[in-house]
């Protein structure tokens, strides 16, 4: 190798050594942004405006950093101005979505701002990262409750109240009122008692205390399941709808009812509930055994609480024996809508559509559509009283043509309800119009039905009594249609 | 004793114990039992010499320091004179703070698991020596020291900051590499610092010129901010005194009437600690309970430690409406009330239909055998 090339490899040798000497010096002048340093100690001291100035400058030497502009949210964030920290979380966020800390303080910014679900996702997020971060757990299960997700809240406060930490009894508070809200009474119970006696806060163990007090009372609340049973006597005037001014004697029946029944709700909470029940009657008629009846009926129910609405959805089997014979069977399905208009009135509409199968005369078979509007307004001058009205429509769609009919209903009445007692008063008129003509009488039937009625419950009993009566009318352009019916019955109803 | 000599001896007297205390808040109450500071702990104190107060998080009450006492985030430390103490912190790294010195941890952050860490500490006057740990696995490692007018970048360094309103030195030891900034300039360059420097940063300047520090006076400092077997003599102290550039009028901490002390050191826990003299090359000794290994968390696990939360931050139930009991006497727009008259409702209504199934819809069934 001559000199010349000895003498450039050298130089160049020389060049390279000195670059990588300097290059930590020059990585470190890139890397280093004293405004940002800056910024952060004055925001940890609490002094804003140094920190805002000082972080902008930041973010103007260095705008890929995310880490000024998560400081400046921060920032404002402290300082109230939630729109600026917002658009600060923002652009942060674009940059690196995994910034230390980064969604902790930007779901405790949501918190602040009321955006429970948007908080909840970051909470959720920050604990998957960090299983350790107590107050991320914390502010997940507060989001969860804001939002009534009340299962998932529970999980978080149980979680808490695991850790050795002040937040201890005040997780264990609400993880009692989101079992209580969840169809879990018994554990809400244990943490409630265990709160009353343990707590060092007074205003936990007075709240503890009073929901203990509203278990203990109103148990039937936060069942899961529930039960019924009655029993009723019916002194029935007319019971073959004997038409009037026709001399028969012995019209006149006393009849004896049964009737138990349940739900289960296998998923409870104020939002959503999904259940099943079943209901079993049976009739027993002393002057006319050849109608005594038994009744088997099911339901699945699904219903649908959010705000001021509750939507329920039937699907309703049920089977009929008449005198220890197949009768009648039904399946239909149900859809109910209650709108809380607000505090004063409630409107109403249900829809039913079913199939029918006669087993005595399969004439009856056929499906029908059943829907009903209503609505119930209470008395602002007295809460315990309100007026109730409903518009009814029936179709009936029959295998026998003669048996096809439409139904038009209207009914009102008035209820007036306390502690102890339920009464209503009330009527309803209908006009049913048969399609055909009936294959007797030569004659498309019409008939306009009144009903009139009473009910009282005393419900300040735990055996309630109830006690009803009915009188109808039925005027039909076909005379052997007509007729009057008086029933009076009293019952005996238990409630678990 | 002449009157010159007489006025000089109290003189003396007055600035030792004049000075005594490092100027603590306004208002602040010194209390014996110690409660921990917010959130897991970041550090622990190895060593405490003399007497010190830490104050959590801007609060007006104060704890005196005591060996194994627990570090949180956000904690301002004040040593008075005398007064030292050795901290260790999580990361590994070590403070050595001396005597009228304050120092708070803003945001001390390791996470191990991301290779992170950051340390954010101001020290608003005195003296202390930062030992800290080279992380060199880590991918991020944000160390800054901030005084009134120098902010100080390490990665792994070990070196001294005299500090006071006016002015901060820094002087570096051996395998040091740190950048230091001008707080009023920071648009500036820094300032690289590598072994055996030392460069001063006047209030409203940039960093002046690099000087070269010797052995001597490296070793003196070391040997200074090193625990030893001998308790503080005055002449250490008078060392100290006479090692500071200027003097603050404002540090002539005259004691504050509304600050209240207990005076009884007794109450403090282990405040002067005999240890075997430590080679000034090592670090002091640590008790076989405090570390295992460098890379052992210094604070209790989490699962031990109480992790207290500031109240601001617990939510009470009274600003949640469906977190209060309910009235079930009287009407309301309570939430729970509400929550509490729907599930009464559902449950009612449930029995409702219930019985209503025994009431057949006359219209939906035919009539009855032998009916016309």
């Amino acid at each position: 190798m001559n000199n010349v090339v000895r003498y450039r490899m050298s130089v160049f040798v020389l060049i390279v050594v000195t670059f990588i000497y300097l290059f930590p010096a020059f990585s470190e002048a890139t890397d280093s942004n004293p405004y940002l340093d800056i910024g952060i100690f004055a925001f940890e001291e609490n002094d804003f405006a140094s920190a805002i100035s000082h972080l902008k400058r930041a973010m103007l030497k260095q705008p890929e950093n995310p880490v000024a502009y998560h400081y400046l949210a921060k920032t404002y964030q402290k300082m109230k101005r939630y729109k600026e920290a917002r658009q600060y979380y923002i652009q942060a966020c674009n940059i690196d979505p995994d910034l230390d800390n980064l969604l902790y303080d930007r779901g405790f910014f949501y918190y602040l701002t009321q955006k429970y679900q948007l908080a909840l996702n970051d909470f959720v997020k920050t604990v998957k990262q960090t299983p350790e971060n107590l107050l991320a757990q914390y502010y997940a299960g507060i989001c969860a409750f804001q939002t009534e997700q009340y299962k998932i809240a529970h999980q978080y406060f149980l979680a808490c109240a695991k850790q050795n930490s002040n937040i201890k009894e005040n997780a264990e508070y609400y993880a009692a009122v989101c079992y209580l809200y969840t169809g879990k009474p018994a554990q809400a119970r244990t943490l409630f008692h265990k709160i009353v006696i343990h707590s060092q806060s007074g205003s936990l163990k007075k709240d503890a205390k009073k929901w203990l007090d509203i278990i203990k009372s109103k148990p039937f609340i936060f069942r899961p399941y529930h039960l019924f049973a009655s029993i009723t006597m019916t002194y029935d005037d007319n019971i073959k709808l004997t038409p009037a001014g026709e001399n028969v004697s012995d019209t006149d029946d006393l009849v004896t009812r049964t009737f138990v029944g349940g739900n289960y709700n296998f998923v409870q909470s104020p939002i959503f509930m999904m259940g099943i029940g079943y209901a079993h009657s049976q009739s027993n008629h002393v002057d006319f055994p050849d109608y005594n009846m038994v009744a088997s009926k099911g339901r699945f129910v699904i219903e649908y609480n959010k705000k001021n609405t509750k939507q329920s959805l039937y699907i309703k089997p049920e089977h009929l024996w008449l005198n220890d014979k197949d009768y009648l069977s039904f399946q239909g399905i149900e859809y109910d809508i209650k709108w809380q208009k607000n505090k004063y009135l409630k409107l109403l509409a249900n829809f039913e559509y079913g199939f029918y199968k006669n087993f005595d005369n399969n004439e009856y078979d056929g499906s029908g559509i059943n829907f009903d509007f209503g609505l119930e307004r209470t008395f602002s001058n007295n809460k315990n009283m309100s007026f109730f009205s409903v518009l009814s429509g029936v179709n009936r769609d029959t295998n026998g043509l003669d048996k096809k009919f439409h139904l038009g209903q209207i009914g009102c009445g008035l209820r007036y309800q306390n502690k102890q007692i339920k009464w209503s008063f009330g009527g309803n008129y209908s006009v049913k119009n048969y399609l055909h003509q009936d294959s007797t009488f030569l004659k498309r039937r019409s008939d306009n039905h009144t009903k009139l009625y009473t009910q009282v419950l005393l419900t300040r009993y735990s055996i309630q009594p109830y006690f009803v009566i009915e009188h109808q009318v039925n005027a039909s352009n076909i005379n052997q249609f007509d007729y009057r019916k008086t029933a009076i019955s009293f019952s005996l109803q238990y409630l678990y | 004793m002449s009157f010159k000599k007489s006025l000089y001896l109290l003189l003396s007297l007055y600035l030792l114990f004049g000075l005594a205390n490092a100027k603590m808040p306004d208002g602040l109450t010194i209390k014996n039992k110690f409660v921990p500071g917010f959130g897991l702990s970041i550090g622990k104190v190895f060593m405490i010499d003399g007497t010190a107060i830490v104050v959590h998080d801007n609060q007006k009450i104060g704890y005196q320091v005591f060996k194994g006492m627990l570090l949180y985030q956000k904690d301002t430390l004040y040593t008075k004179q005398p007064g030292r103490a050795l901290l260790n912190m999580q990361d590994g790294s070590q403070l050595t703070i001396g005597s009228q010195s304050q120092l708070t941890l803003n945001k001390i952050s390791l996470i191990p698991q991301k290779k992170m860490r950051k340390s954010f500490i101001s020290m608003k006057r005195g003296k202390a020596r930062f030992n800290v740990r080279k992380m060199s696995r880590f991918n991020r490692t944000d160390y800054k020291v901030k005084t009134q007018t120098a902010l100080i970048g390490v990665r792994g360094s070990d070196f001294f900051v005299n500090a006071d309103h006016k002015r901060t030195s820094v002087t570096t030891f051996d395998n040091t590499k740190l950048s230091v900034v001008g707080i009023a300039k920071p648009h500036l360059p820094p300032t690289y610092l590598n072994d055996f420097q030392r460069v001063h940063v006047e209030s409203g300047d940039q960093p002046s010129d690099i000087e070269h520090v010797s052995p001597d006076e490296i070793q003196r400092i070391k040997s200074e901010y090193e625990y030893s077997s001998k308790p503080i003599t005055k002449e250490q102290t008078e060392n100290e005194k006479s090692s500071e550039t200027e003097t603050e009028t404002d540090d002539n901490a005259e004691t504050d009437e509304s600050t209240k002390t207990t005076t009884d050191s007794q109450s403090n826990e282990e405040t002067a600690e005999e240890v075997s003299p430590a080679s000034q090359e090592e670090q002091p000794a640590m008790d076989e309970t405090e570390t295992k290994s460098e890379e052992a968390p210094l604070s209790e696990s989490p699962s031990q430690e109480t992790v207290l939360i500031p109240s601001q931050e617990i939510v009470a139930p009274e600003t949640m409406d469906q977190a209060q009991a309910p009235d079930m006497d009287h009407m309301s727009d309570n939430s729970s009330q509400s929550i509490m008259q729907k599930q009464e409702s559902n449950a009612s209504d449930q029995t409702q239909d219930i019985y209503e199934q025994l009431h057949e819809k006359e219209v939906m069934l035919p009539s009855f055998p032998e009916t016309p």
